[in-house]
């Protein structure tokens, strides 16, 4: 018996038991659909991930105070530093690594921002005056400050998308004073629209030149200075020389932190790796009960077609047709399952983009080469044992069962 | 024979024997068609062919009218024709018949023994029939009686 006569007589023998075969193609459906549809969330997060970190600027290289051997989000709360990280040191970097193309120091605090009678508390940050071009970031009227602002420590302030609407709604801000932190800035620039990243609001920040924070926040340490890379080529030499040349400026101590952006990226990407493929083992589990109820029905099957194997094997049907004909039923249904769990798992995240624009469809080919030799083999591997079984019937006494 | 494997068996029931039973086993979702052309999906024989041949076994036995019907729709008489079809349509020599009347009425049995008849006559086919019943075995060349297992006459049908 062919493959072809085989498919034909297992696809007879399941439309004949309709809702039996849908039930136990059901728990195919769904262990199929659970997998592709959490590798695809992992997959869907790491694109996610991917984009912010393009949208954060090319060649990074953040620079913490304090020692860490792990890399991964921000500096820790309350570690100890053995030196500041100061502005010096940023102005060092940027004159003194070739590699380096930009620099942008980092001061931040939370503060309390006021005009008139309007008022917002939103992060203020200190920073230099290559913060756009590091950070790809471009003010969308205005201006952003220059060196001779961060120089002179004048009282500027470019101010975020979300704060101008909030405060100004409006009305036009340029050359406004803002209240910041109960000291009048002047408004020369507003940034463009660039929304939520990695849970930080970028519109919800106001800047200020960094001398100008140093004052306002009364320190001289710096929470983080970014760096640029000429090229990607250089990001790791730079890294190198950034830290060798606070190393020498700090006295001999290493006691900064310099992670480039690649690294940062790796590690989230590691996390997300373990968690997708953590929950891709918990959905699996229902593909394998799924695999159980196939073994289960086709048992049944077996038991109730004894009479129909004694026939076959009686008018001369070997052995192995016999094992062919119920594999060849427990593959398409698993099969057939899988399928439309595929389908299924499509149409989900077709339904989910089109519901929030953010999530990507992440279907990837993988994921359904993946799924669809799994359900094959679980068809196979479940159902060879109900097979064996039928095919090792005696056909005498398989006639004589009634 | 006790030394052939299981493979051989099957092909040597496929090939030489052809059964026919006391409750005709016909698979019941095939038609009566199909029922004829499963030896021959067996045998490897091509689609084609084994329909046409399965046909013209079955007008052969008289059931050329019924081809399409599937055995609920069937007589007895007529299921255990289609069950004889079956069992020749690989051309063996030998029919291994158990109580092919047992579940007939007297009449339909009869034209199934006219059926055996006329194969055995015009086709040279050995048929062993196993029966109870002395008006079956009343028609055969040789009878063989048994009693508890054992032999206890063999010979031309005593009149």
């Amino acid at each position: 018996m062919d493959l072809f006569e085989s498919a034909r007589v297992a696809l007879d023998a399941l439309a004949h038991n309709k809702l039996r075969s849908g039930l136990t193609m059901l728990g195919i459906v769904i262990g199929v659909f659970a997998v592709i549809s959490l590798v695809s969330l992992g997959h869907g997060a790491q694109k996610y991930v991917a984009r912010e970190f393009a949208g954060m600027g090319s060649n990074l290289l953040l620079v913490t105070p304090g020692k860490r051997e792990t890399f991964g989000g921000g500096p820790m709360i309350g570690a100890q530093n053995v030196h500041k990280l100061t502005l010096e040191d940023s102005d060092a970097i940027g004159r003194r690594v070739p590699s380096v193309s930009g620099v942008a120091p980092i001061i931040f605090g939370l503060g309390l921002v006021k005009i008139e009678a309007k008022s917002r508390n939103c992060m203020v940050v200190g920073t230099g005056a290559e913060f756009p071009d590091v950070r790809n970031i471009r003010p969308a009227t205005g201006s952003f400050f220059g060196e001779d602002d961060v120089d002179a420590g004048r009282r500027v302030v470019v101010i975020g998308a979300l704060v101008r609407r909030e405060l100004f709604g409006d009305e036009n801000p340029l050359g406004r004073y803002l209240n910041v932190m109960g000291t009048p800035f002047r408004v020369i620039g507003v940034m463009e629209r660039r929304g939520v990243s990695l849970g930080f609001d970028l519109d919800d920040l106001v800047f200020i030149p960094v001398s100008a924070a140093r004052r306002l926040f009364n320190t001289d340490a710096l929470a983080e200075v970014m760096v640029q890379a000429r090229s990607e080529a250089l990001v790791d030499r730079a890294a190198d020389e950034v830290r060798a040349l606070l190393m020498e400026r700090h006295g001999g101590v290493e006691d900064v932190t310099v992670i480039t952006q690649g690294q940062m990226l790796s590690t989230l990407n590691t996390i997300l790796d373990v968690l997708t493929a953590t929950l891709a083992g918990i959905a699996g589990i229902s593909l394998v009960v799924g695999g159980i109820g196939i073994m289960n029905i086709m048992l049944v099957s077996v038991r109730e077609r004894t009479r129909e194997i004694g026939v076959r094997k009686a008018i001369g049907a070997r052995s192995r047709d016999i094992l062919v004909q119920f594999l060849v039923e427990s593959v398409v249904l698993s099969l057939i399952g899988g399928a439309i769990g595929v389908v299924l798992a499509f149409g989900v995240q077709v339904a989910a983009h089109l519901v929030i624009s953010d999530l990507p469809i992440a279907i990837t080919p993988w994921a359904v080469t993946l799924a669809v030799v799994f359900s094959a083999a679980i068809g196979i591997f479940f159902g060879v044992f109900p097979a064996r079984r039928a095919s090792r019937l005696n056909p005498i006494e398989a006639l004589r069962t009634e | 024979m006790t030394g052939l494997s299981d493979d051989d068996l099957s092909a040597l029931r496929n090939r030489m024997i052809g059964f026919v039973f006391q409750s005709f086993n016909l698979l019941p979702r095939a038609t009566a068609l199909e029922n004829v052309e499963l030896p021959q999906v067996y045998a490897g024989v091509p689609r084609r062919t084994r329909r046409e041949r399965a046909a013209r076994v079955l007008e052969l036995v008289g059931l050329g009218h019924r081809m399409h019907h599937r055995p609920n729709a069937l007589s007895g008489g007529e299921m255990q024709r289609v069950a004889i079809a079956r069992a020749l349509v690989n051309d063996p020599g030998l029919l291994l018949a158990d109580e092919p009347t047992g579940n007939l009425d007297s009449r339909v049995g009869f034209e199934v023994l006219e059926l055996f008849e006329r194969l055995n006559r015009e086709r040279g086919v050995t048929l062993v029939i196993v029966t109870h019943d002395p008006r079956v075995a009343a028609r055969c060349a040789r009878v063989i009686e048994l009693l508890d297992g054992r032999v206890v006459r063999d010979g031309p049908p005593a009149v």
